[in-house]
């Protein structure tokens, strides 16, 4: 049996045997268990006089959940990453360096980011209504572990990326070298990155006030 | 539109308005298929460029002055627009260099050029320069 599920089962047992949250918890932060995972412990019961002890809704993990939310992941990691490249490419052109030409192999990039974007963007959209109306329809599904996981995971990388955006211009700035080409592509990733970093805020926002 | 949608919304917009710049600057397919056509043009210009060369090397290293005479060598179609059936353009410079035009729709083009081998392309003209080293 692993600590925490002897934990577990202890708070279980304790409560069970009409011993108080305060009686349970001292004598487990005797026995070193830390204050934290004590309340961890505790708080998979429900607090109110009932025996045996009503046990809360836990996170849980389906398949089906986890193919969903890494396709609505996928698709929109997708987006962004060809919105970006498509108006890196037009900034190119319209403000270009000296010396710089545009090449049939960009104009072809370009062809290929409009043709990702022609399907993962309604992809997104389709993913995130259904998920949308999932949630709603089952509240439970918003304590979903993979749901949580990838919303900090793609705020963390939307995050790094705009922190990384500010620094590059920054540097760019104190070089000399700060052009209007560069500006103008810092401004498009750090909206799109806004972008992604505000959608998982919205939606694991909300995750946390429903837990 | 309601809250839920207000972020997505403006997700799929922003995609929007990078797919439309995107086709302005990129072009259609429309602008693909002309391109396809001159890079098959392109393409052939390879050949016609050896047929200067196989009749350069029959009259004894000398360029011709035209491509009329063809009983030397075999041009096969490389003369001709495999689109419109219009000649390709010849010019000879000198004893060592000349130059084939093909009938490019985009002959100012820079992507053209990627597409050129041993010759110089003129995105200006649209044709392409090469030396003659017997």
């Amino acid at each position: 049996m692993r600590p925490s599920d002897q934990l577990a089962d202890f708070a279980r047992e304790a409560l069970k045997a009409g011993r108080s949250r305060d009686e349970i918890s001292q004598a487990l932060c005797e026995a070193g268990w830390a204050r934290n995972e004590v309340e961890e412990a505790l708080a998979a019961w429900v607090d109110r006089p009932f025996t045996p002890p009503i046990p809360r809704p836990r996170p849980q993990l389906s398949a089906r959940e986890a193919f969903f939310y890494l396709l609505l992941f996928g698709a929109l990691g997708w987006t962004a990453w060809h919105v970006t490249s498509l108006l890196f490419q037009a900034v190119d052109v319209l403000v270009p360096k000296p010396g710089d030409e545009f090449t049939g192999w960009e104009r072809d990039w370009m062809r290929f980011s409009i043709a990702s974007l022609i399907v993962t963007t309604p992809l997104f959209l389709w993913l995130h209504m259904r998920v949308s109306r999932d949630v709603s329809r089952a509240p439970g599904k918003r304590r979903s572990p993979v749901r949580k996981w990838l919303g900090y995971l793609a705020m963390f990388l939307a995050a790094t990326t705009v922190l990384g955006d500010l620094v590059h211009l920054i540097y760019r700035l104190l070089d000399g070298d700060l052009t209007l080409q560069i500006t103008l592509k810092s401004a498009v990733l750090a909206g799109v990155a806004g972008a992604i970093f505000a959608y998982f805020r919205d939606q694991v926002g909300r995750d946390d006030d429903a837990a | 539109m309601p809250r839920e949608l207000l972020l997505p919304g403006a997700i799929a917009g922003l995609a929007l308005v990078a797919v439309a710049v995107g086709l302005t600057v990129a072009g259609g397919p429309g602008r693909g298929k002309v391109e396809q056509r001159d890079a098959l043009r392109i393409g052939q210009i390879e050949t016609a460029r050896n047929h200067v060369l196989c009749l350069a090397r029959a009259t004894g290293d000398t360029l011709p002055e035209t491509l009329t005479d063809q009983t030397a060598c075999d041009p096969g179609d490389s003369l001709q627009d495999p689109f419109t059936g219009a000649p390709v353009g010849y010019e000879k410079f000198d004893a060592r260099s000349f130059q084939l035009c093909p009938a490019l729709e985009l002959g100012d083009d820079h992507a053209n050029r990627a597409w050129v081998g041993g010759g110089q392309f003129d995105a200006g003209s649209g044709c392409i320069r090469y030396d003659y080293r017997p």
